[in-house]
């Protein structure tokens, strides 16, 4: 299968500028900068690539609502602060291959004309960032990033910012508050970050994976990579898988593959003879898909979403029949319960008493009607605040309470 | 202007404003907690969400500036199950202790809990969040943090309006709470404004602190007489007793807002002896009580004497900056009327320079007294005798004999009062013949030939004119003790006393002479100075 | 079409329906209640008056008498001072000045709190109005004094009642909140249980407490 991000991940020193040039990097970045910007953002678009850190925005109609000739600065910031239960896929791009993130940020700073730029990891990535700034450091010696990049006349600077562990910094408003200073908190769209972003001025916010795509792009063409996948889902993904199978692990796949194929051929399938239950595609924050709903199901964006699931980040957690689906879904809701940032009221009261009721139920203290009052929380909850994390709570809740109602009621004594 | 249609109404909108104060100019009451009129936007609180066509999930109209064509709804079906629920979650950890609260009776948590909630609490007691309550911070403000709804408005205010960001949130998910860093006493001079923009119980007045229940309040459209600013505000009283002082909306003078001790001056005024009987110095020396009957004859008998025997310029009339316009009108209008008294002043410092300096970049201003500008507007500063100085020194080489004097002690204290007052004392010392119309008892009171019992700020009606030059009006809130007349009566009955055929029986009678007769008060009308006040043409 | 009323003819089914038991047995046996009573009180069965004020009539339990506050588990008054009673009373009777409690939970106390029995109607609003079940009412109905001064109760005469053994707990909506540990164990037994002449002698808590259950209510 092709691969965009993984293709040089297990080379031994990939980390080091010598080896990264050696198998071919910078190259991309290179050829970049003798192209017109414009041209750049154009490849971008007709390449067809989409934002993969959850929504699936296409890339180059993001590039292209940033206003040009402001005035202001524009600046590219990368969302490196992948908190996401069940989504580890980043931090392998970081560690492994962390001059394929800068090489792809150079690409999309020269294409935006920025020319201050960082990269937002998660608190906790600390090691991750130690070794994104070794590779910053090498990448200045060398002469690609500073006041020339690659000789060129363009300046860039890049510098890693490290979160203080907020799973909320990861949505690009609050990313962009914590940045400047502020509590993390997500902001009010309109005006939205293309105009009015970081220090007020043009911001573009891209997840690791969508920048890392970006030298392959280049390097091999945009109608490469539109060939790519299916109709609308263009490229690769990158999944980590965890939960019941063999090999958890992430893996890097052609977009449109078939969901149970992948479990079972290239995830190692469900050990201990045990049956496949469910399977939560794409981080904990979308809908759960019981294994009929699995079906026929290709991993791309819209056959996911006809199955009634989305793509989200990848992270895919498989649940065979062993699991218990209240105590999974009370994991899930103490997490968001724990991660709101209680700026508005539905999504700060709403995560936490559903987290309550989840835990009651699941120690045997529940009622029937607490199951009634955890959807009519949801109802309560969703669509009704500032950012989508309350709906990210609600997505899991309906869905888990819907399609596995017998075992909540089990649970419960009148 | 774009024409939106707010539940099938249309109405022209100014552009740039919002749905919640388009709906609010058009009487449409949108429930909210966060969105405060003078504070800039949050929209967290989620309760003004609305329907807008064409939008597919529920907006709030805090947020949401209007555009042409634009179709809200706030009453349909949808929009009232998301208040609701919005209700509901700030409800569910909510101590509901509305019986020690003080902020029941005006709280929006139970506003709202009668309009859009009554439901049944659905959480057990035991699965609450609890938080802290009863947190001294300092000497304006007590924060119980189970109340708050985290609407951010206190953190707002110390942001944006004072600039000092004394408070901010500490904590996330449903544990978020506001405070001061490590509990540090707000010691801002504006911190008990975030009392009155508190929606709920949150933030509570350390000094009506279980003084009374809001019910049970009576208000009065007052301004403040602390300084030359004149904020609008509202006298809350009860039997005679003034509680609290809040600040009333008034966007060209002070906004929401009232400086703390503008909000404390009503304690100057209570504290104190007050003068309760017109005095009269008999020959032994001593002052003995009278009836105003008594006093009046004598002070006119008295006053045509010196007239009569020194000349109209052996009379002074000393004002005071804090007496209101009517006040002054009548004072001038007897003195030069009937005795063509011509030398008059009223300061005692540098009133007329200070009247346009500010204090701070929010409302204080340097002069401490609520009329300079309507004394000087009325001409009571002599240019011969240049202030308080000036008129001692006549008085000492015996140019001027007799004098009255209006004093009233400084609402908000400042340094160098004490001497502003030994000032007034000597000049009553140096006078002949002094008649002191005062409201607090003062020990050089007793060199006066008389003294006078007059109502003081929230004792009487009137006009103040602020270092804008902006007219407003002060409503009276209590009934003054004894034989207590307001200044602007006292002058009526001397007037009429002394033969003025002119009936004064009301301040509107007085406001209407005065704005005849002095410049530029022409187009101010009583009505405008009730409201938000009046700009006399220049 | 028009329906035509059904007409009944009363006095057809009066003189049909009378009988001779009807006619003049039936104002006897109402009647033989009266007679019995006579029969009592010639007899001496039964007392038409009672000797006031060495004896008294039970009154009901829900008879509203002069107030009582309740107290705490610690004694202190159960009062948060929210102004509910003196907010519901009709006849502006209730004074209170609160004061702070130095238990941040509990937060309010009442610091004075007065009831002009002389003022007051008896109409249990106030008990009504309670939050707290810090007012409820005796059985008490002696309230007379030498001076108008003693007829305005503080809020020790309140709470702490002499007298109120002899009298008893009155109205009281929550009773079952009311941990009153009242037993109504009259001295003498009753003859007949019709009214009069019980003198109640009772085994009361001076206080009454109120204990809530915070998981219950």
């Amino acid at each position: 299968m092709t691969k965009i991000h993984l293709v040089n991940i297990d080379k031994p020193g990939q980390a080091t500028l010598e080896t990264y040039r050696a198998g071919g990097g910078y190259k991309a970045l290179e050829k970049a900068m003798k192209m017109e910007q414009t041209a750049i953002i154009e490849e971008v678009k007709t390449s067809g690539l989409r934002g993969r850190g959850g929504a699936g925005f296409p890339t180059g109609m993001k590039w292209g609502f940033v206003p040009r000739n402001t005035g202001k600065p524009t600046f590219l910031l990368c969302n490196a602060d992948e908190s996401e239960p069940g989504t580890f896929k980043d931090r392998i791009l970081m560690e492994r291959d962390p001059h394929l993130l800068i090489e792809g940020m150079a690409i999309a700073c020269y294409a935006l004309d920025c020319h201050l730029s960082y990269i937002y990891i998660r608190g906790e990535y600390e090691f991750v960032a130690n070794t994104v700034q070794k590779a910053l450091d090498e990448a200045y010696a060398a002469g690609i990033l500073g006041p020339s990049v690659m000789g060129h006349d363009f300046g860039l600077d890049l510098f890693v910012h490290l979160g203080q562990g907020a799973y909320i910094c990861g949505e690009e408003t609050s990313l962009i508050e914590s940045l400047e200073g502020y509590r993390g908190y997500p902001r009010i769209k309109p005006p939205f970050p293309a105009t009015h972003g970081f220090l007020a001025s043009p911001t573009v916010v891209n997840n690791v994976e969508t920048l890392t795509a970006l030298p392959w792009i280049i390097n091999n063409g945009a109608a490469a990579h539109a060939a790519l996948g299916t109709e609308k889902s263009k490229g690769t993904k990158l999944f980590s898988v965890s939960g019941h199978v063999s090999k958890p692990g992430v893996y890097e796949i052609v977009l449109g593959y078939p969901l149970l194929d992948f479990i079972n051929n290239e995830a190692g399938g469900v050990p201990n003879g045990r049956k496949l239950k469910a399977v939560i595609p794409g981080g904990s924050s979308v809908p759960v898909l019981t294994a009929a709903e699995c079906e026929g199901v290709g991993l791309d964006y819209e056959s996911l979403l006809k199955a009634g699931s989305m793509l989200g980040s990848g992270g895919m957690i498989v649940l065979d029949d062993s699991a218990k689906m209240p105590e999974v879904l009370s994991v899930i809701a103490d997490f968001y319960a724990h991660e709101s940032c209680g700026q508005c009221t539905p999504c700060r009261e709403g995560t936490g008493w559903a987290a309550k009721i989840l835990r009651n139920l699941v120690a045997g203290k529940g009622r029937k009607a607490d199951i009634d009052l955890l959807l009519k929380i949801a109802d309560m909850m969703e669509g009704k605040t500032i950012c989508p994390l309350a709906d990210a709570d609600v997505m899991p809740i309906r869905s888990f309470v819907t399609k596995f109602r017998s075992e909540f009621e089990a649970l419960c004594e009148g | 202007m774009p024409k939106v249609t707010i539940n099938g109404q249309e109405f022209d909108v100014a552009e740039g404003k919002t749905i919640i104060q388009a709906a609010q100019d058009a009487g449409i009451d949108v429930p909210h907690y966060c969105y405060h009129p003078d504070l800039p936007v949050d929209g967290n609180c989620r309760m003004c969400l609305v329907d807008v066509e064409k939008m597919p999930k529920l907006t709030p109209s805090c947020t949401t500036v209007v555009s042409e064509g634009m179709v809200v709804r706030t009453d349909n079906d949808r929009v009232k199950t998301a208040v609701r629920g919005v209700l509901e979650f700030l409800l569910i950890n909510h101590p509901v202790d509305c019986p020690v609260c003080d902020q029941a009776g005006e709280c929006r948590l139970q506003d709202y809990y009668m309009v859009y909630g009554l439901h049944t609490s659905e959480i057990p007691l035991s699965m609450k969040v609890r938080k802290r309550k009863v947190i001294d911070l300092g000497p304006m403000v007590v924060l119980d943090q189970e109340r708050c709804v985290l609407c951010s408005r206190c953190i707002r205010f110390f942001d944006h309006v004072t600039k000092t960001g004394d408070m901010q949130f500490f904590g996330r998910g449903d544990h978020v709470a506001i405070g001061t860093f490590e509990d540090q006493p707000l010691e801002n001079p504006y911190s008990g404004n975030v009392v009155d923009i508190c929606p709920v119980g949150a933030l509570t007045s350390r000094d009506f602190r279980f003084k009374c229940r809001v019910w049970f309040l009576h208000s009065t459209d007052s301004v403040c007489g602390g300084c030359a600013t004149g904020c609008s505000m509202r006298i809350d009283h009860r039997d005679g007793t003034i509680f609290r002082l809040l600040p009333r909306r008034n966007v060209e003078v002070n906004r929401s807002w009232l400086c703390d001790e503008g909000r404390m001056s009503f304690h100057e005024l209570m504290g104190g002896e007050r003068v309760v009987r017109p005095l009269i110095k008999g020959r032994d020396g001593m002052q003995a009580p009278v009836t105003w009957e008594d006093a009046v004859r004598s002070i006119n008998a008295t006053l045509k004497e010196v007239s009569e025997r020194d000349g109209s310029g052996s009379i002074l009339g000393f004002a005071s900056p804090s007496a209101t316009n009517e006040a002054l009108y009548l004072f001038k209008h007897y003195l030069s009327g009937r005795f063509g008294a011509s030398r008059f002043e009223f300061r005692t410092d540098s009133e007329d320079k200070k009247v346009a300096i500010p204090e701070d970049d929010v409302l204080r201003y340097t002069d401490k007294h609520p009329n300079s500008m309507g004394a000087l507007n009325l001409g009571l500063a002599s240019e011969e005798l240049g202030g308080i100085g000036g008129a001692i020194e006549a008085a000492r080489s015996g140019r001027i004999k007799a004098g009255v004097v209006i004093y009233y002690k400084p609402l908000v204290p400042r340094p160098g009062d004490e001497e502003a007052e030994a000032r007034i004392s000597e000049l009553v010392r140096s006078l002949e013949y002094s008649v002191v119309l005062a409201a607090h008892r003062a020990d050089w009171q007793s060199h006066a030939s008389v003294v006078l019992p007059v109502a003081a700020w929230s004792e009487e009606e009137g006009t103040y004119t602020n270092y804008q030059g902006r007219v407003q009006f002060a409503g009276k809130a209590i009934q003054p003790a004894g034989d207590i007349q307001p200044v602007w009566e006292v002058f009526a009955n001397l007037l009429y006393a002394s033969g003025d055929n002119a009936l004064w029986l009301s301040i509107d009678d007085v406001f209407g002479k005065l704005s005849e007769t002095v410049p530029g008060y022409k187009d101010v009308s009583l009505g405008q100075a009730k409201s938000f006040g009046a700009l006399p043409t220049p | 079409m028009k329906k035509t009323p059904k007409i009944v003819n009363v006095s057809d089914r009066a003189e049909k329906e009378s009988t001779f038991a009807k006619e003049v047995l039936g104002p006897l046996v109402g009647m033989s209640l009266t007679f019995g009573r006579m029969v009592d009180n010639l007899t001496g069965k039964v007392d038409a008056t009672i000797r006031y004020p060495e004896e008294r009539r039970a009154y009901s339990d829900r008879y509203r008498g002069t107030h009582i506050l309740t107290a705490r588990e610690d004694g202190s008054p159960r009062c948060v001072a929210c102004y509910m009673c003196a907010t519901a009373c009709p006849a502006d009777c209730i004074y209170i000045e609160a004061g702070e409690h130095p238990d941040p939970l509990i937060e309010k106390v009442a610091r004075r709190f007065e009831i002009d029995m002389l003022r007051c109607v008896f109409c249990g609003f106030c008990v009504d109005a309670c939050p707290e079940e810090a007012i409820i009412m005796s059985r008490e109905t002696e309230i007379s004094a030498f001076t108008r001064e003693e007829t305005l109760w503080n809020m020790d005469q309140l709470m702490n009642r002499k007298t109120l053994p002899e009298y008893g707990l009155g109205y009281r909506p929550n009773e079952n909140l009311v941990e009153s540990r009242l037993t109504f164990v009259p001295k003498e037994k009753v003859k007949k249980r019709i009214a009069g002449r019980i003198t109640l002698k009772e085994d009361v808590e001076m206080i009454p407490h109120v204990t809530f259950d915070p998981d219950k209510d």
